[in-house]
């Protein structure tokens, strides 16, 4: 009720279409399936029933879901520590005001414009046992090696959540520069004259004082990681084996079967593990932040 | 305000309950009144499917009755094709819509089925192990009013008639699957056409040793692994009581005939008879890895050679490509359906749709059929119709091989595996066994079988 309180007659005006639009697209929809889940829903009959926990059983039993939803941690892990790392460098490189910084800025920004599935398809060339990364490497070495850099079932994985981190990195570039930009100048300054080098001030003034940045670029991009889809089906569609294959590639080919309570019961496993990630990760987070 | 705010929360609470009280509302209906109204919908069907014939035949105003019928088409469809719908437009007033469904276009089709999006015409799978993602009983139009099965050549109503009832319309042959070889390398290395699968890895053995790249794999596309597997198993599926016994639950496929021939598979890369790269590389890489002359052979299905007659020219084609079948004790071929130009018709209730998608199903395959097929160069699937003039001679040839042919498992298994190729994909990646990839497939049709309703399991 405070909530309510706290809001003024005009907000409400203002919120109301966007508050329609969640409630009946985001908020019916999961609570269908919350619904579903349990369900014996499928194409192949009209009627729906009750089915308990048989879904839930089904999914352990054909084996996939759990070295799925593994995979899919790992990827949402490691492209979430490379998009920071990655954002991060580049804002410490790019956060004084010049000409030159602008211009790169934009030039950074444009990988998050391309769509995912076309620099998929595109990185698929380039890291083919063919494409340009072994022949560069080639010419260098002077050798005639073919590194099958999406072959792999240990570190095609990882490749893959680099070229996603590259390519989605301009947004927490610009939330990392933004922080940055907020950090009082006095402080460097101060630093500077207690005699601190670069590094020191990075470490011990920077990285600290950008916590809210930090904690929008680490939740923001590993619930967008967990939800992957449209490009690892372009990169490498789950494969080779099932080693980058993603809950939700799994979610889509369940569904693509016919059993639609079943592969309900997937997405509703999706939909936990990225809710459980977000109720733990923020809090601590923000009691971070506000410790700083 | 605060009051609109709960009132909408309200509504969205009370209709996500009502959905939910749709979906129970239905299993609490009683046997009896469910067999009435079964029956109900019978007669009624049985109704609509007359009258529709009734309509055909009599003399309507189509124009008049303003009909369009939805198409949904894995490609665009070719100059001759958009020829011959403006034509049936022009002629009877029915407006055709062709949607191009995007990739993956059966999931982004079933998605939009399963929200009640129908359309009267899809070009589709080819095969049961796909057929059986619809319930075809009661989902599926029975075209025998429309099209006279026992004119269907190649064996091809095997897969396109299910209880006496065609589901499928046919327009162009299915597609041996063979090795597609490369006949200068061939006879650079002095090679034999194999008779049996041993004799096959020796050739493979023979072009390696000669520097070529004896099968290449295109493992990239994940698909491809499944032909030698089809290959090997082709004279084992010569004796229906093995997909008989898997269709009953009478034999699983981890019978020892079905792990051998993913075994055979896994071999061939094990052995090095694969390009370095098969579990990266593409089918495009493929095509010019055997035309360049750098491979001997590709394993691939028919539909395989409309991409290099396109990019190749049917001179060079003929010259340069042969084929032969190849199994496990003997030539004969396997064969499937492509899904590309042939169409099933789901049920839509929609009488007059129904009734103007037979007429389009009657111009299609009747008059215009020989324009299409001397269009497409390819041999035509009903009796009365002639070889179009200038034909690949490989095509011709492939035609010919299926005197000889076995249809794969996938045309006439009972219901649907699900996603064979991940657990073939795993198998080539080495991270489980053979057996343990016939175990996902036996896994998952069970599953698909028992939501099916197959008797037996």
């Amino acid at each position: 009720m405070r909530l309510f309180r706290s809001f003024g007659r005009r907000n409400y005006y203002l919120a109301a279409p966007a508050l329609i639009i969640i409630l009946g697209i985001f908020t019916l929809a999961n609570i269908l399936n919350f619904y579903y889940a349990f369900t014996d829903w499928s194409i192949y009959k009209d009627e729906v029933s009750f089915v308990g926990l048989e879904n839930f059983y089904v999914l352990t039993e054909a084996g996939h879901i759990w070295p799925d939803l593994i995979t899919t941690i790992k990827y949402a892990i490691s492209y979430m520590i490379a998009v920071n790392i990655y954002s991060l460098f580049i804002a410490l490189l790019l956060e004084k005001k010049s000409r030159i910084n602008n211009f790169f800025r934009a030039l950074l920004f444009i990988p998050i414009l391309l769509s995912p599935i076309a620099t998929g398809y595109i990185f698929k060339g380039i890291l083919s046992s063919k494409g340009v990364l072994n022949n560069i490497i080639n010419v260098f070495t002077n050798s005639d090696i073919s590194i099958q850099w999406l072959g792999s079932v240990t570190f095609t994985l990882f490749i893959v959540s680099l070229v996603q981190a590259w390519r989605a990195s301009g947004i927490a570039v610009l939330i990392y520069i933004a922080g940055l930009s907020t950090i009082p100048e006095e402080l460097i300054e101060a630093a500077k004259v207690e005699g601190a080098n670069y590094w020191q001030i990075v470490k011990n003034i920077k990285i600290p004082l950008i916590g809210p940045s930090t904690t929008i670029n680490i939740c923001f991009n590993l619930i967008g990681a967990l939800n992957v889809y449209a490009f690892i089906v372009a990169m490498t569609n789950g494969g080779p084996g099932r080693a980058t294959e993603v809950l939700n590639i799994f979610v889509i080919k369940s569904f693509s079967s016919g059993r639609l309570g079943y592969a309900t019961a997937g997405s509703l496993i999706l939909f936990l593990v990225v809710a459980v990630f977000a109720f733990i990760l923020i809090p601590i987070l923000r009691k971070r932040e506000v410790e700083l | 305000m605060k009051k609109i705010l709960l009132i909408l929360i309200s509504i969205m609470f009370v209709s996500s309950m009502l959905f939910i009280g749709i979906g129970c509302k239905e299993e609490e209906t009683a046997p009896a009144e469910e067999a009435v109204e079964e029956t109900t919908e019978e007669v009624a069907e049985e109704e609509v499917e007359e009258e529709a014939v009734e309509e055909v035949e009599e003399e309507i105003d189509w124009a008049a009755k303003n009909i369009t019928i939805n198409m949904w088409w894995l490609l665009m469809p070719d100059d001759y094709w958009t020829k011959m719908i403006e034509d049936f437009e022009e002629e009877y007033g029915i407006n055709v819509k062709v949607e191009v469904l995007p990739m993956p276009s059966e999931d982004t089709g079933w998605t939009r089925i399963a929200a009640g999006d129908i359309p009267d015409m899809w070009m589709y799978y080819y095969a049961g192990e796909w057929l059986y993602r619809f319930n075809p009983d009661e989902d599926l139009r029975d075209l025998s009013h429309v099209i006279d099965a026992s004119k269907i050549l190649f064996n091809l109503n095997m897969v396109a008639t299910r209880n006496e009832k065609l589901l499928y319309v046919p327009m162009t042959p299915a597609g041996p699957m063979a090795a597609y070889y490369n006949k200068e390398v061939f006879a650079d290395i002095e090679g034999e056409l194999p008779n049996n699968w041993e004799e096959f890895k020796a050739l493979l053995q023979k072009a390696k040793d000669s520097g070529y790249i004896p099968l290449y794999m295109p493992g990239g596309s994940g698909w491809p692994y499944q032909v030698p597997h089809f290959m090997y198993l082709a004279e084992a599926l010569r004796d229906s009581a093995l997909m008989d016994g898997i269709s009953k639950n009478e034999i699983a496929f981890t019978d020892d005939r079905f792990v051998q021939s993913v075994q055979e598979m896994k071999n061939l890369a094990d052995e090095g008879l694969y390009n370095d790269d098969y579990l990266t590389a593409s089918y495009e890489s493929g095509q010019i890895a055997l035309m360049e002359n750098k491979a001997l052979c590709m394993t691939m299905g028919e539909w395989f050679l409309d991409a290099i007659l396109a990019t190749h020219g049917q001179e060079e084609v003929d010259k340069k490509i042969g084929f032969f079948g190849v199994s496990k004790d003997s030539r004969v071929v396997p064969w499937t359906g492509s899904p590309a130009g042939q169409f099933l018709c789901p049920k839509t209730g929609d009488p007059d749709r129904e009734a103007a998608t037979d007429l389009f199903i009657s111009y299609i395959t009747g008059p215009r059929y020989q324009e299409f097929i001397n269009s497409a160069l390819k041999a035509p699937v009903y009796e009365g119709f002639d070889i179009p003039e200038g034909m690949s001679i490989l095509l011709l040839e492939t035609a010919a091989a299926m005197e000889d042919s076995v249809p794969t498992w996938k045309t006439n298994v009972s219901a649907s595996c699900g996603d064979v190729v991940a657990p073939l994909n795993e198998l080539m990646a080495g991270t489980i066994t053979a057996l343990e990839a016939m175990e996902a497939w036996d896994f998952e049709f069970t599953q698909n079988a028992k939501a099916t309703g197959i008797e037996g399991f």
